[in-house]
Parts: structure tokens; C-alpha cells; sequence
């Protein structure tokens, strides 16, 4: 009687060792929200002066940057997401007025304007030169974009 | 093997941890320094256990001296006598069922720190963080005959509490009371009793007003009615500056909705919630009263870490409103933390599915909120921490986030843990993309809502998509890889359902719904496939 009270015992703690064991393997790894760093590079590889217009949702111009011919601008946005991966540029925080959903590409000396929005140019990740799928796997990216003049002779007569 | 060894050992150290000791109070003499003859109390030590008033013996003593000093009173008041009409209580739940059980009685005000002992603020403080690592020991009083749950529990002490014996109902409600030892009516004996409990006790200063002198010693005597106004820092602009204002200089105090206030007289507790005010009052008391926010709603739980209740320990105030704006430190991380398990939890959510409800077998939802920055994660959801249930199936880090930061990922890591709730083992085997991208939507849906539009969530890629919101919101209508919209976050819920992957999803939302833009899902849904 006592040998069959001690067998039960230990049928109960087995199993139930072997469903905790089974939940934690389901669903071990968790969803975590990471940080993940990108540093976007823009290289002006044209014979001008650029000048880059971030417009947000409302449409306000809130940052400018001027890079000068044969110079590059670096941009590292730190957000959350994956720890491996790609950011949205131009996404500096959560504040819908600190994220760009159109830039202006402004050629200084021609003023000669290319507007981008989401999903074009500058703001298309696959428009980068360096992207690569691969990047989806790796952590701290770097983009790097080169406006040349392509994008010069792309552009029209700024408004 | 090892893999076994490990866990049994893991297992052994869990469950001994669970019967570990209650943590230790340490008990000192009272610094008794008669200024004006009333005594003052210090807190010399981190700690101190009361000489208990309500305690039956000290209220039966006291009783027994009032009657000796008036042998001439009324028969109603001689033969008036005292019984056990509390008990004071601790909980020692050993596991995460007992103590969700014990916790899915409302009407229980449980408490991890004894009722009858003064806390210098700091030590409580240091306590939640160095018990972290157990189910607490609650303590609570009940009535004598009241039912409870199935859990192991010891009777610290048997109580008699006047200010709810029925006996006392129609006693005088005056202003204040003038002590005489003169026992002639119901009001006097209560009065009385109250008071020569207090002294026998040590305890009377709590009771005396200001005025009081040696020779007229004044106590309390009308009820008043413990109320107040929450106000929460919400710096959520703060991000768009680019001043040399600091994040802490920028913002403004909203009301806080939804916090349950408590008011703890020895062991008299009454709670309120706030409204959208931030107003709140709870039933009458007399005398002293500690205004308390505790953290938690019957749904849901904030941790301080992973064990100890987070709490607002306000002040001891008599007929005082509590009016209390809270800007910074633990309360502000834990008050944003609320601020949108409440919202997904108790308000509108167009129709969303609830996370997952407190309830038999049901953990309630427990948040850690992880009061350090983390240069690598701001929260994240452990699906199997609800199964086990003692841990918090949601973490929150990085307190210096901005306020709606704080509040989306909240949101964030509760549309996750409703999304497992629609169907563990599909939410298990569900592709990254879906998951991200169906909680990075209702974090944009749902905290917009509170910051009108003013709150943006970001890609990720490429996991972390914006599908959800271009399937809402008209951006982009007229050209661009998004000519989506009017669908709602109910429905792109409901077609989640059953789904593991991005196609199947996609296919669903088509099926169910008729849209006038349905043709171009394929379109978004392979944008964001890239």
C-alpha cells in the first residue's frame, strides 16, 4: 500500500514537470521589442550642392540638411523593432512631427527639385545602393545611398 | 541530463523560495519624549511593530476600565460587552493559483507589509526590491465570519473594531470630542473606548487634536470622507523639440483615470477609483487616514520587477483632500504603465478583443515594470510566464521613455498576449511578420486615440510592418504602394484569427470583408514582404 502511495507521487510530480517542461519549450523565446540601431549614409556624388527637406505628416518642413558635392551625410537612428534588421529612415522618435513621410531632394545651384514619399527613393529601403536581404539578418546596418547625377537630371524646376 | 538535472534544481530552489520566510520586522522601544504631555513617536530603526489598540485584549482592558471608573452607568452601556469582530490575517500563498485566487476577490484589500507596523518609507522602498524573488505574504483584516478562499492562512490577531460595530451606529457625529472619563451615553463609551485603547497602546497622538493640553485633551469626532485628485506629467511632445528644454521640463499634468485609491486606517480599508477627472473619494473615516495607490485593477497587476506590488504610498492626512500630482520617479513609470493596461483592459477599444481576463485557472495579467534603462529591450511578452503564472508575462523597461513611448509599448505587449489568447498554439506557430505588424497596429490605433494622432509607430523590417495602419488610415490613397483603406482594427482582428502567416492573413481579410480596395491588398501586403 505504502510502495503504491509513493508510486502515485511520483507519477504526479512527473507530470506535472512534463507539462510545465512543454510550456516553457512552446513558447520559450517570447516577443521582445529590441533596439535596433541604422546608420543611413548619403553620399553627393554630383557637381552641386544638395539640400535634403524632411516634410512630416502635416506637411511641415521640420529638418534640413545640406551636403556638399564630393561629402556625405550620416544619419543613426536608434528604434524599436528586431535586433537584426533595417529602421524606417528618417524616423527620428514617435513623434509623428519628428518623422519624414516626404523629402525634397533640392539641388542648390540649379534649383532643381525631387520629391520622394514613402516607398520612392531615399525613402525605399530597396533604392539604397548597398541593400542586400541579407542585411534582415544582421544587426547595426549600414545604408548608404549616392545621389549623383541621375537624381540631377531626374529632377525639376524647384516650386 | 544535465538539461534534467538543471531544471530539477531550478525547481527545488523555486519551490523553497516560495516557503521562505516572511520578510522580518524588526521591532523597537518608542522614543517617549513628552512635549505639550502628548508622546511623540520616532522611527528609529527601519521599522517598527505597533502596540495594536484594536487588538481584543487591549480593547476588552479598556472597556473593563471605563466601566470601574463609572460603576453609576447605564445598564445599556454596562452590560455592553466586546467580541472578537475582526481577525487580523496573513496569506501565505505558495503558489501562482493560490495567490490569483486570492486575488480575484476584490473585496479583499490585500497588502504585502503588516497593517500593525510603521515603515520608515525608504526601508519599504528597498524591501520590493529585495524581495523579488517569491510570492509575497499578504496580510489583510476580515470580518470574523467571513468565507475564504481555500488558502493557507494564520490569525495573527483577534480584533475588535468600534468604528464598525453597529452597536455604535447612532452615535453623535460632533466636531470634536472632549475627553472626561465621564461614560453617560453611546457617544461617550465610543469615544471613550477608542481612546483608552489608544493610550493603553501608545497610540493616542493619532488621535489628539492640536489644541489638546494635558488637562482637555481633544479627539477627533466628525467622519470625513478621504477624496482627492490624481494628475499624471505626461511629456509625450517632448520628443518633437529640439530646444534645450529637457524631456522632464516639457509637458503637463492630465488627470489619472482608473487608479485605485486606497485609504488604510489601522485595519479599516476603503478604496475609490479615479475618475476621468482624476477625482476619486472613498467611504467616511474618522481621524488619521493613509491615502495608498495601488497599482493593480482586478484585471491586471504592476510589479515592481518581478515580484512586489507597486504602490503609491501617500500621506497620513485627517480631513484633508489628497491631491497628488505625480511627475517622477517609480510612480510616473508605473502610472503610464496603467494608464494603457487600463485603457485596453476597462475602455473603449473599438471592439477589440480584451487580453486575457483574470479568473479561475486564469492568472491575472501581471506587468513588470522594470524600473532601469536597458540599452537593449524596451518590453517584451512571455506567453508561458501566464501558464506558470508567477512571473509577469509582460516586462516594460526604460522609465526615462516618454510617456505615450511607455504607454505604446504597453499597448505593444498587451495586443500581443490578446493575440495568444485568440489561440495559443496558433499564436505560437505564427510568422514574426504577423505578429509584429498586428501589434505594431493596435499600438498605433490604440494610443492614438488618447494622443490624437500625434503618436507615429515606425517600421522595422522586416518584421516590424505598418500594414495595419495602411489598411486603416487613407495616407497615400491616390498613388504609391498603398491604396488601402477603410478597413477596421475589428476586422483585421477577426481575420487574424486561425492565421499563421502573412498570405493566409492577407486571404482572410479578402474572404470576409468587402472593401472597394480589397484588389489592392495584394499589392501592401507584398510592399511590405520586401
Amino acid at each position: 500500500m505504502r510502495q503504491k502511495t509513493i508510486w502515485m507521487r511520483f507519477l504526479v510530480i512527473g507530470i506535472s514537470n512534463l507539462i510545465m517542461i512543454i510550456l516553457i519549450i512552446s513558447c520559450s523565446k517570447g516577443d521582445v521589442e529590441y533596439k535596433n540601431t541604422t546608420n543611413f549614409i548619403y553620399k553627393n556624388n554630383s557637381v552641386e550642392s544638395i539640400m535634403l527637406q524632411l516634410f512630416n505628416s502635416n506637411n511641415n518642413n521640420f529638418k534640413n540638411y545640406i551636403v556638399e558635392p564630393q561629402k556625405e551625410l550620416i544619419i543613426s537612428t536608434t528604434l524599436e523593432g528586431s535586433p537584426n534588421g533595417l529602421n524606417q529612415p528618417f524616423a527620428f522618435n514617435s513623434n509623428s512631427n519628428n518623422v519624414a513621410i516626404k523629402v525634397i531632394l533640392k539641388f542648390n545651384n540649379s534649383d532643381k527639385c525631387k520629391t520622394y514619399t514613402e516607398g520612392e527613393g531615399v525613402l525605399f529601403l530597396k533604392a539604397y545602393d548597398n541593400f542586400s536581404l541579407d542585411m534582415y539578418n544582421s544587426t547595426n546596418n549600414t545604408l548608404i545611398y549616392i545621389i549623383d547625377n541621375q537624381e540631377l537630371n531626374e529632377a525639376i524646376t524647384c516650386n | 541530463m544535465k538539461k534534467i538535472f538543471y531544471f530539477g534544481l531550478f525547481y527545488a530552489i523555486f519551490i523553497l523560495n516560495s516557503c521562505s520566510e516572511e520578510f522580518q520586522t524588526t521591532t523597537t522601544s518608542f522614543t517617549n519624549a513628552y512635549e505639550g504631555k502628548l508622546l511623540n513617536r520616532k522611527i528609529e530603526t527601519d521599522s517598527i511593530i505597533l502596540d495594536n489598540p484594536y487588538e481584543i485584549s487591549n480593547m476588552k482592558a479598556s472597556l473593563d476600565r471605563l466601566k470601574t471608573l463609572n460603576p453609576n452607568m447605564a445598564y445599556e452601556l454596562k452590560n455592553f460587552i466586546i467580541e472578537t469582530s475582526h481577525l487580523y490575517i496573513k496569506f501565505n500563498p505558495k503558489t501562482a493559483e493560490e495567490e490569483a485566487l486570492l486575488k480575484s476577490d476584490s473585496t479583499l484589500y490585500l497588502f504585502d507589509y503588516r497593517l500593525d507596523c510603521e515603515y520608515n518609507e525608504e526601508f519599504l522602498k528597498n524591501r520590493e526590491s529585495s524581495s523579488n524573488d517569491s510570492i509575497p505574504i499578504y496580510y489583510t483584516s476580515i470580518k470574523k465570519d467571513r468565507q475564504l478562499p481555500n488558502i493557507n492562512f494564520e490569525i495573527i490577531s483577534e480584533l475588535y473594531i468600534p468604528e464598525q460595530d453597529t452597536f455604535f451606529n447612532d452615535i453623535l457625529d460632533i466636531d470634536k470630542y472632549l475627553i472626561t472619563y465621564q461614560i453617560n451615553n453611546k457617544t461617550d463609551l465610543f469615544n471613550h473606548l477608542l481612546f483608552e485603547a489608544f493610550v493603553k497602546t501608545g497610540n493616542q497622538d493619532e488621535m489628539l487634536e492640536p489644541e489638546s493640553t494635558a488637562e482637555n485633551r481633544w479627539i477627533f469626532g466628525r467622519k470625513w470622507k478621504p477624496k482627492g485628485t490624481i494628475r499624471i506629467w505626461d511629456n509625450c511632445g517632448a520628443d518633437a523639440l529640439r530646444t534645450s528644454m529637457s524631456i522632464s521640463e516639457y509637458g503637463n499634468f492630465i488627470p489619472l483615470e482608473g487608479a485605485k485609491i486606497l485609504m488604510r486606517q489601522w485595519f479599516t480599508v476603503d478604496s475609490g477609483i479615479t475618475n476621468s477627472n482624476g477625482y476619486f473619494e472613498t467611504g467616511t473615516v474618522r481621524g488619521h487616514a493613509r491615502y495608498i495607490i495601488q497599482w493593480e485593477r482586478y484585471q491586471y497587476s504592476i510589479r515592481t520587477g518581478n515580484f512586489g506590488q507597486a504602490e503609491l504610498r501617500g500621506p497620513n492626512l485627517k480631513k484633508e483632500d489628497w491631491n497628488k500630482d505625480i511627475n517622477n520617479g517609480e510612480e510616473l513609470f508605473h502610472g503610464h504603465i496603467h494608464r494603457a493596461a487600463h485603457h485596453y483592459y476597462y475602455k473603449n477599444i473599438k471592439n477589440l478583443r480584451r487580453p486575457p481576463q483574470n479568473g479561475f485557472w486564469k492568472p491575472q495579467m501581471k506587468i513588470g515594470a522594470f524600473f532601469e534603462s536597458d540599452p537593449n529591450i524596451n518590453g517584451d511578452y512571455r506567453c508561458w510566464a501566464r501558464f506558470m503564472g508567477i512571473l509577469p508575462s509582460i516586462r516594460i523597461y526604460n522609465p526615462n521613455n516618454t510617456s505615450c513611448n511607455i504607454y505604446g509599448t504597453t499597448i505593444h505587449e498587451l495586443a500581443h498576449a490578446s493575440h495568444s489568447n485568440m489561440g495559443g498554439r496558433d499564436y505560437r506557430n505564427t510568422e514574426r511578420k504577423v505578429k509584429e505588424s498586428w501589434a505594431r497596429g493596435v499600438q498605433w490605433d490604440i494610443t492614438n486615440m488618447i494622443y490624437n494622432n500625434s503618436y507615429y509607430v515606425y517600421y522595422n523590417l522586416p518584421n516590424y510592418t505598418l500594414v495595419v495602419k495602411d489598411m486603416i488610415d487613407s495616407d497615400n490613397y491616390t498613388t504609391g504602394y498603398d491604396q488601402v483603406n477603410g478597413y477596421t482594427i475589428k476586422e483585421i482582428e477577426d481575420a487574424l484569427q486561425g492565421k499563421r502567416n502573412w498570405n493566409a492573413w492577407r486571404d482572410n481579410i479578402k474572404n470576409l470583408y468587402e472593401n472597394e480596395t480589397e484588389n489592392n491588398l495584394d499589392a501592401l501586403f507584398s510592399y511590405w514582404n520586401q
